[in-house]
């Protein structure tokens, strides 16, 4: 066991904290209400972050990196979250993307590609889900046809966040209907700007819309847009899944602790109705926030131990399925006690609500969580099936 | 950057595995069940392993606690019928006190058994006599104090100090003494026998005390902390087998014409099992490698408090992934389940861990 830092990479985090501190937007989680202003505001965000160095910490220079390793990039995902700024807007692009093209891609792609993510000159978004095809990924109906040198693209996806502002979409379509749902999939890379794509903004329960639907009508690309093989773009979409928990984690967590310490912060302040002490001074509460706080200082090990696994190239399997499980379902309790806490301020959110809402975000984002990159009900089927090996 | 076990704890852990698989397996585990006494072949097998003396301490930094911790997975894995958490705490304390050269080495070597009375019933208290002092207490739950031959306690000296804290005094009794009566409790968990211990004007010599008088605070609240510890590291073990033993069973098991295994709700239940047993994991190393560097001493709490939640609720949800089965005495899961509660409420319970945390972070937040 060793986690202490070596001076360089305690100076790399002082240094990106103090950046960070200086530089993150403000109040943002008040401009979240409006679509456009949300979207503005992390566009601008991406490209300051690109201009100070921030994007793409270890991928190499050559293709628009820092050139960094793996530790520094996790050293700023948890200064990232600590300070508690929002996520740029171009993280399908950072996260699935990049590291993608730079395990398969070719060398054409990486240096077509990489560069414009690394400078966040074009912003990618996420062609996965389907009205018909969630939890079973696998059974996407989206066709991709060749016609000639190109592939002809019709369907519908959705859950595609930012897509109105996107430059670019992964694509999963269907190439070989005739083959098992996993062997006939293709990864494609499709301009947003081609003829027959129109995109729809989807509301959320948060009151957010950055998911949208996207509609794929006769869209024609040219052959060679696809990573990796045709019909082996499962694989390829799964390539990236270990990389982004891995490296999520810390930051994932910092993130979450901030937000725990903001509840503490209220729950000194508030008070029972019922009893007239503090929320702080009663027992009933401080077991609650200790066990909500026991939790996240574990999801910070689990972070630890994955980004230990891959510093040390030992091989990371289904067991990531655990941390999505973990994080995302502590992170459901901790929103339900934030409105207990809050009691019948709960109620209130936006610039009405205590903490600007903040409490409010958790809340509903976290029903999220335990839906997408894979519900808790998927992966408690993977961690049994392929971790645990119980029968099929 | 590495987190996880050394080769040299792995490699200690597997001879520890290996060790207890091979002279207690479950079968030795119920034949203790019948007849609680200690082996003198077990008590010989730990000691030549040297598996007790493991933990050292310069200033505020600790060696050796991440083996002892990989050794008491092993332990709660076997259900060691032993007192290793008072051999590993009662060998540690005396390697700190140069005088207890010789009981140190006894002890280690497994020629003397040593156990530690934990839960005393009011003050226990020792009188200046003589040179020494004559000491009186009542203890409940004193592991395997029948077979033992050293029994430590924590008696407040009075007169040493102004407050009971600054009296507290660390003991070694001889058992064997007409002044310490031991008596049978009959208690859930059978793989850990506790008494009931009274001691009546024991005459205690200045040879007798760990120390010094009054040094009993710091020492107690020392061995509660790697206790803590070692507990979590226990209930994990036990946790571990129980998943797995589980798993197992819904493999062969057969209703409605199939393996209950291929059900989602036991799926489900097994899944859930597997994170609160991989979390408890990473706490506990977590904890130990902390206590190594002498900093976040809440990380112990933190370990303790989920490792006990987790554990009860595993071998309770492998008892109802067993069905009816599960809940006889034939099984051996509710030997896991009984050892699982015992040791949730030793070395601080749930609630008292719970509370520390969030002190920890009220002060880490200012105020």
């Amino acid at each position: 066991m060793n986690l202490t830092e070596t001076p360089e990479q305690r100076e790399y985090r002082l240094r990106a904290r103090e950046w960070l501190e200086a530089n993150k937007p403000r109040n943002w989680e008040l401009v979240s209400e409006n679509y456009d202003e949300l979207a503005k505001m992390l566009t601008e965000w991406e490209v300051k972050l690109a201009q100070a160095g921030y994007t793409g910490i270890s991928v190499p220079k050559e293709y628009g990196g820092q050139g960094l390793t793996f530790m520094e990039e996790i050293i700023f995902n948890e200064e990232f979250g600590r300070c508690g700024a929002p996520r740029g807007i171009n993280n399908i692009g950072k996260n699935l993307l990049v590291p993608t093209l730079l395990a398969v891609g070719t060398e054409e792609q990486k240096r077509r590609y990489i560069p414009k993510v690394m400078s966040a000159e074009e912003i990618w978004c996420q062609g996965y889900s389907e009205p018909n095809a969630g939890s079973d990924l696998a059974s996407l109906s989206t066709r991709a046809v060749l016609d000639g040198d190109e592939w002809v693209i019709n369907g519908q996806k959705i859950w595609t966040s930012f897509a109105t502002e996107a430059h670019m979409c992964i694509v999963l379509a269907r190439t070989d209907p005739e083959a098992p749902k996993h062997k006939g999939i293709t990864y494609f890379l499709v301009p947003m700007n081609t003829p027959g794509i129109t995109v729809r903004p989807l509301k959320q329960m948060n009151s957010k819309s950055d998911f949208c639907e996207v509609f794929f009508e006769n869209v024609r690309i040219p052959k060679d847009s696809y990573v990796g093989e045709i019909n082996g773009g499962w694989k390829v979409a799964n390539t990236t899944l270990t990389f982004e928990r891995g490296s999520g984690t810390l930051g994932r967590t910092a993130l979450y602790m901030r937000v725990f310490h903001d509840l503490v912060k209220l729950s000194k302040e508030l008070t029972v109705a019922s009893t007239g002490r503090k929320v702080i001074e009663e027992s009933y509460y401080r077991q609650k926030l200790a066990k909500s706080c026991i939790e996240f200082a574990i999801l910070r090990y689990h972070g630890l131990n994955i980004a230990s696994q891959i510093i040390n190239n030992e091989k990371i399997g289904p067991e990531a399925s655990m941390q999505k499980l973990y994080y995302s379902e502590s992170h459901k309790r901790f929103g339900e006690l934030a409105m207990e806490i809050e009691a019948e301020q709960a109620n209130y959110w936006f610039s009405s609500g205590l903490a600007k809402g903040k409490m409010q975000l958790s809340y509903l984002e976290s029903r999220s969580d335990t839906i997408h990159s894979g519900t808790s009900q998927i992966q408690r089927n993977i961690i049994a099936e392929r971790v645990l090996g119980m029968p099929r | 950057m590495y987190f996880g076990f050394s080769e040299e704890e792995k490699m200690l852990k597997k001879s520890v595995h290996d060790l207890l698989k091979k002279h207690v397996p479950i079968e030795t585990v119920r034949k203790f069940i019948e007849e609680p006494n200690v082996s003198r072949s077990l008590q010989n097998l730990i000691g030549q392993q040297g598996i007790m003396g493991m933990v050292s301490r310069e200033g505020d930094k600790y060696e050796g606690i991440l083996l002892a911790v990989a050794a008491f997975e092993e332990a709660g894995k076997a259900l060691l019928p032993f007192p290793l958490i008072e051999g590993v705490l009662g060998t540690y304390v005396l390697s700190r006190d140069e005088s207890k050269e010789d009981l140190y080495g006894e002890v280690l070597e497994g020629k003397q058994l040593l156990t530690i009375a934990w839960h005393e019933n009011g003050a226990a208290k020792m009188y200046e006599q003589g040179d020494g002092y004559a000491a009186f207490g009542s203890f409940h739950g004193v592991p395997f104090a029948d077979d033992a031959d050293k029994i430590m306690a924590f008696f407040q000296a009075q007169g040493t100090g102004m407050t009971p804290s600054e009296e507290a005094t660390l003991v070694i009794l001889d058992r064997h003494h007409p002044a310490v009566n031991v008596q049978p409790l009959k208690a859930m968990d059978l793989t850990m026998p506790v008494y009931r211990v009274e001691v009546a004007n024991y005459p205690v010599t200045v040879a007798d005390i760990v120390l010094q008088p009054g040094d009993g605070q710091a020492l107690r609240q020392e061995m509660q902390q790697l206790g803590a510890l070692f507990a979590s590291a226990e209930l994990l073990g036990l946790s571990d087998a129980v998943l797995y033993k589980t798993v197992e069973y819904t493999k062969v098991r057969k209703q409605f014409g199939q393996e209950i295994g291929k059900f989602q709700a036991l799926k489900h239940m097994a899944a859930d099992m597997y994170v609160m047993l991989e979390s408890s994991r990473v706490a506990i190393i977590y904890g130990g490698w902390a206590m190594e560097e002498g900093t976040e001493p809440e990380s112990v709490s933190i370990a303790k408090a989920y490792a006990s939640e987790a554990a009860q609720e595993i071998t309770g949800m492998a008892i109802q992934m067993h069905g009816g089965i599960g809940y006889t005495w034939e099984s051996d899961l509710h030997l896991f389940f009984k050892r699982a509660r015992r040791l949730s409420g030793a070395f601080g319970d749930i609630f008292s861990h719970r509370e520390r945390v969030l002190q920890a972070v009220l002060q880490q937040i200012g105020g």
